[in-house]
């Protein structure tokens, strides 16, 4: 399988990845007793479009949260077809 | 291509391993999270490098959130299933580790460290083992 090249996305393209993101994460909310929010604020840099998810509500589990944005993030590349998608928890510096 | 010399960042990998399970034994979690992403980070950053692969104009390491991608693109000295398990692992730490650096509202409890240290382990072990004799060591 060839390289897949990443792109500049648009406002319309990062609108509707974000609207996936959110209901691959609202899907999970039953099976893991908390919910996950994808915020406004998007980072691309060096080809890959970061989203950050922050908790929306109490009782999160630290490496649930984690490991769910890991399995979304496969989801979104395997299902969705979109590479280059970082889902994080936070914007390091 | 194999170096004579192991590329310096498998010392910082290794200085960082050390500090996590010190860090895990003190019970410094958050600490202990973060340390261990670090060490699997420089010690995945020190194969890639003694492989050849060309890191970002100004940087000595990789950026960490394209670290997955090399690592399921160049480490073929890895069996083919193990380089997305490996690839995994790095960036469930990078998660971890992120909110234990920046999520201070989510807790992080033991049973995330000890989950943090397996994953450092995993990484550790197949980069150490089964890239035995590989070019990466």
């Amino acid at each position: 399988m060839g390289k897949v090249v990443s792109k500049k996305r648009t406002k319309r393209d990062i609108e509707r990845l974000r609207k996936e993101i959110q209901c691959r994460l609202d899907r999970k909310k039953a099976k893991l007793g908390f919910a996950l929010k994808v915020i406004e604020e998007t980072r691309q840099e060096a080809g890959w479009l970061t989203f950050i998810v922050v908790p929306d509500g109490l009782g999160v589990r630290a490496y649930d949260y984690a490991h769910t944005l890991t399995e979304v993030e496969d989801e979104v590349e395997k299902e969705a077809g979109e590479h280059y998608i970082l889902l994080l928890p936070a914007l390091p510096d | 291509m194999s170096q004579a010399t192991p590329d310096p960042w498998k010392s910082v990998a290794l200085d960082s391993y050390g500090a996590a399970l010190e860090l895990n034994k003190g019970r410094h979690w958050r600490s202990a999270v973060s340390r261990a992403y670090f060490a699997a980070f420089s010690m995945v950053s020190g194969c890639l490098r003694e492989i050849g692969v060309a890191m970002p104009t100004g940087r000595e390491g990789p950026s960490h959130g394209g670290l997955a991608d090399l690592v399921e693109s160049n480490l073929t000295m890895l069996r083919a299933q193990d380089r997305p398990r490996l690839a995994s692992r790095l960036r469930n730490l990078y998660r971890l580790r992120i909110v234990a650096d920046y999520r201070p509202s989510v807790e992080l409890v033991e049973t995330d460290v000890r989950s943090a240290l397996r994953m450092m382990g995993d990484v550790f072990h197949w980069l150490k083992e089964k890239a035995d004799g590989q070019g990466c060591q």
